[in-house]
């Protein structure tokens, strides 16, 4: 009769310890779910003149949330931020709006910023493609604080690069860890409108240490058609194959008004292969799926994607169903096993017969 | 031991594919030699090798004298490709996500197995030779297996070493749950690493350290505990603890004679396996030894810090999708305020023992632990799995704690709620986190 009771209360306990933390973890699934960590690259600060945004599609039902990672830069964040969600392309429906205020925003790791609303019906969810862009709130010209954004190329080890970086003609000498170079990015204080920041990236000879003469082994613009503010720009090139542990003299020419954010100890970070239309689950699927370029204006930057994530009304019910139809057997065994585990310990527990204790 | 068996089955069913940390690494060793080569000084590398080449594939070369790098590199690009065919990209965060991975260096670089002590791998890889040529998925999938039998046999010297320090019950049971019921232990039922082995040698060690302290066993325990260390040593640096434990036993065992004299076989015996051990580990560039005095006291430094100090108590918890994604805060805040409060209920106990305790039991436990904890700060490592090898003294140590806090009519219902709180926690873990974050959030 004891054992009994025992057993009714260890499967109870047992479904107790995992209905319940499977149903309040599952309300932590998104629809739309950018990990990429750690984080490198940054969209620049929001301004109303100048508002950055992001195209992505969200397939799930009824949109409520989006989730975006933001970083302090300057003087920190103050004021609340304006969220604008369109239906289709930046120029689409205005579908919801809504605020969030920047508190307690931190630059590393930075902080995911939650915009709720109400959820969209299934009329104004349409084909599943939104654009969603930010700004400040009211009367505030901009914001102290940038989007997280990630690359679809390979993002490399981050390197302190030795040279001279105070002008607007800048050298240094760049180390390169892996194959593959296809880009290079420097965190700038400010690069302005309409202008064209220049790369050029010459090898180094092995027997002299000093670059090699003649053309250049890749040269790079990157037009700006609006304004940068404590950003990265981002410098893209055709792959280097054989960029594995070689040393690269580069040359920076910045327009007037540009301005490196630390040129007493410049940062890069490098940019290997390419990993855009790269299948991350099964066949066919892309790699960056849900994601369609970083808006800064007008201009599109589709190898750019938010740090961001996106909720929907069901995300966490339709993951737990996938979930269960495609681990049927392993789950009802694992489910049956688990219980066997609570009723074998608790049981051992209430009797006293244990295998350390075996009277 | 039932109950055991069926958790570690539970994380044999759940876990994913190449989610346990450096599943690939461990696994390559381990392929190399079930694929008839066996480690040793391969040819060396420089500088101009590693432009043209990658460091994994040289790193693997250099261990398996006759390798070419042409088969390690299509070994380990069969592994990338199992790895995302399982959605591996999807759950680690760290994953770069390269087009046309080749080389373990595209995951993390400059990181292999090839620099660790080869007896895991080796015992392994000869247990899988007879199954000729296999997949990595199902080489994989049959080295789990043996991880079960790790897991279960460390829980069976939990049990041994407990019986050494709690002549009741409730001591004895709440100190196996504890080590059977962890979540970040019971998971490495299904990991493929040597840490499964060194854990198992080093618990095996500690009880059989427990019994000689006890007075208990003969000439052939001895044998077999000072077999267990060399063996953990041989396994990984990680076994080290086990040494310092048999040394303070020096100091705890019945019967001993206070002179040096007696002890002096005892510690010189366990100074030279400590040297050898020391040796051993630097012909396999072991990268758990510092190159010089910088490198050791910035090791120091990043061990002692509290980001350090934090990873290590998240990692210990629990953390799933190779340490990238933490349970709530309040597991952390929950598992440290039954810790902390264990720890003082250890502290009463080592200052006035209760009769149904072994007082110098205690004393080794909370020797090994502590020695254990020193060398992860001195590695300058934050990873709650290198502490596991000493995880039954841990055990003894929690069911000392909370039950000396109160009397023993108190104890029974003590123990109820803690199995009971220590389920809860489990099904967080494994339900609410490891279940939600690996088959259910992934990462687009």
């Amino acid at each position: 009769m004891k054992n009994t009771k025992v057993i009714g209360a260890s499967i109870a306990l047992g479904l107790l310890a995992f209905t319940l933390p499977l149903w309040m973890g599952s309300r932590s699934v998104y629809g739309l779910d950018v990990r990429s960590r750690p984080w490198h690259l940054l969209g620049g600060r929001l301004s109303a003149s100048n508002p950055l945004g992001q195209a992505f599609v969200f397939e799930g039902e009824g949109l409520s949330r989006v989730e975006v990672a933001l970083s302090a830069v300057g003087g920190g964040p103050e004021g609340d931020v304006l969220f604008e969600l369109r239906e289709g392309d930046s120029e689409g429906p205005l579908l919801r709006t809504t605020s969030a205020r920047l508190d307690g925003l931190s630059y590393d790791p930075g902080t995911f910023v939650a915009f709720d609303f109400k959820p969209l019906t299934r009329a104004e969810s349409g084909s599943g493609e939104f654009h969603l862009r930010l700004m400040p709130l009211a009367d505030r010209r901009e914001l102290s604080a940038s989007p997280w954004l990630r690359s679809e190329q390979m993002v490399g080890l981050a390197q302190s690069v030795a040279g001279e970086f105070e002008g607007r003609e800048c050298r240094g000498r760049f180390f390169s860890r892996f194959g593959e170079l296809a880009g290079l990015a420097v965190a700038v204080k400010r690069v302005p409108a309409d202008s064209r920041p220049t790369l050029i990236l010459r090898a180094i000879d092995s027997e002299t240490g000093l670059p090699r003469a003649g053309a250049a082994l890749r040269t790079s613009e990157a037009l700006q058609a609006s304004e940068l503010r404590a950003g990265h720009l981002i410098f893209d090139f055709e792959s280097i194959e054989n960029s594995r542990y070689r040393d690269y003299a580069l040359s920076l020419n910045l327009p007037e008004g540009a301005e490196l954010s630390s040129p007493q100890n410049s940062i890069w970070i490098p940019l290997h292969g390419d990993i855009g239309e790269q299948d991350s689950k099964g066949e066919g699927l892309s790699g960056s799926e849900g994601l369609r370029g970083f808006y800064r204006g007008n201009q599109v930057q589709p190898k750019l994607n938010w740090i961001m994530r996106a909720k929907g009304k069901v995300d966490g019910r339709a993951a737990l169903v996938q979930f269960a139809g495609e681990h049927s057997l392993s789950v009802v065994s694992a489910i049956l096993l688990w219980l066997g585990a609570v009723i074998g310990v608790l049981v051992a527990l209430a009797t006293g017969r244990t295998a350390s204790n075996p009277d | 031991m039932l109950s055991a068996l069926c958790l570690g089955l539970v994380y044999q069913l759940l876990l994913p594919p190449w989610m346990g940390e450096d599943e690939p690494w461990q696994l390559e060793m381990i392929h190399w030699v079930a694929r008839g080569y066996m480690p040793g000084a391969g040819p060396a590398y420089d500088k101009s090798d590693a432009r043209e080449h990658d460091l994994s594939h040289l790193q693997i070369v250099r261990r398996f004298p006759g390798l070419s790098l042409e088969d390690a590199k299509a070994y380990e690009t069969e592994v990338l490709a199992s790895m995302r065919r399982s959605g591996f990209e999807a759950r680690v965060d760290f994953d770069p996500r390269h087009p046309a991975p080749t080389s373990f260096d595209q995951i993390q670089d400059a990181h292999s197995a090839a620099s660790q002590q080869p007896l895991y791998h080796v015992l392994v890889g000869l247990l899988l030779r007879p199954f000729g040529e296999l997949d990595p998925l199902t080489e994989l999938r049959l080295v789990r297996a043996l991880s079960l039998l790790t897991y279960l046999g460390v829980v069976w010297f939990a049990i041994l070493l407990a019986r050494e320090a709690f002549r009741d019950f409730h001591g004895r049971a709440m100190a196996v749950m504890v080590v059977a019921w962890m979540p970040m232990h019971a998971r490495q039922a299904a990991v493929v690493n040597n840490d499964v082995l060194v854990k198992l040698f080093t618990a095996a060690a500690i009880a059989l350290t427990a019994r000689w302290v006890a007075g208990k066993g003969g000439v052939k325990e001895r044998v077999l505990l000072v077999l267990c260390l060399a063996l953990g040593l041989a396994t990984k640096t990680t076994g080290m603890g086990a040494l310092g434990a048999v040394g303070l036993a020096l100091f705890l065992r019945r019967g001993i004679s206070s002179n040096l004299k007696s002890r002096l076989p005892w510690i010189l015996g366990l100074t030279a396996i400590a040297g050898l051990a020391l040796v051993y580990f630097l012909s396999f560039h072991s990268p758990a030894l510092p190159k010089n005095v910088d490198a050791f006291m910035l090791r120091v430094g990043k061990g002692l810090s509290p980001s350090a100090m934090l990873a290590l108590w998240g990692s210990t918890v629990g953390v799933t999708n190779w340490n990238t994604r933490l349970m709530p805060d309040a597991a952390y805040w929950s598992v440290g305020f039954v810790a902390a409060l264990s720890f003082v209920g250890v502290a009463k106990a080592l200052l006035k023992p209760p009769a149904w305790m072994s007082r110098p039991i205690l004393v080794l436990c909370t020797g090994a632990i502590a020695i254990q904890f020193a060398l992860l700060v001195l590695r300058g490592v934050a990873v709650g799995r290198y502490w596991m090898p000493v995880l039954p003294a841990w055990g003894v140590l929690v069911a000392a704690g909370l039950l000396a806090l109160f009397a023993r009519p108190a104890r029974r219902i003590v123990l109820g709620v803690f199995g009971g709180l220590l389920v809860i926690y489990h099904g967080w873990f494994l339900w609410g986190a490891l279940v939600v974050q690996e088959h259910m959030a992934l990462g687009n």
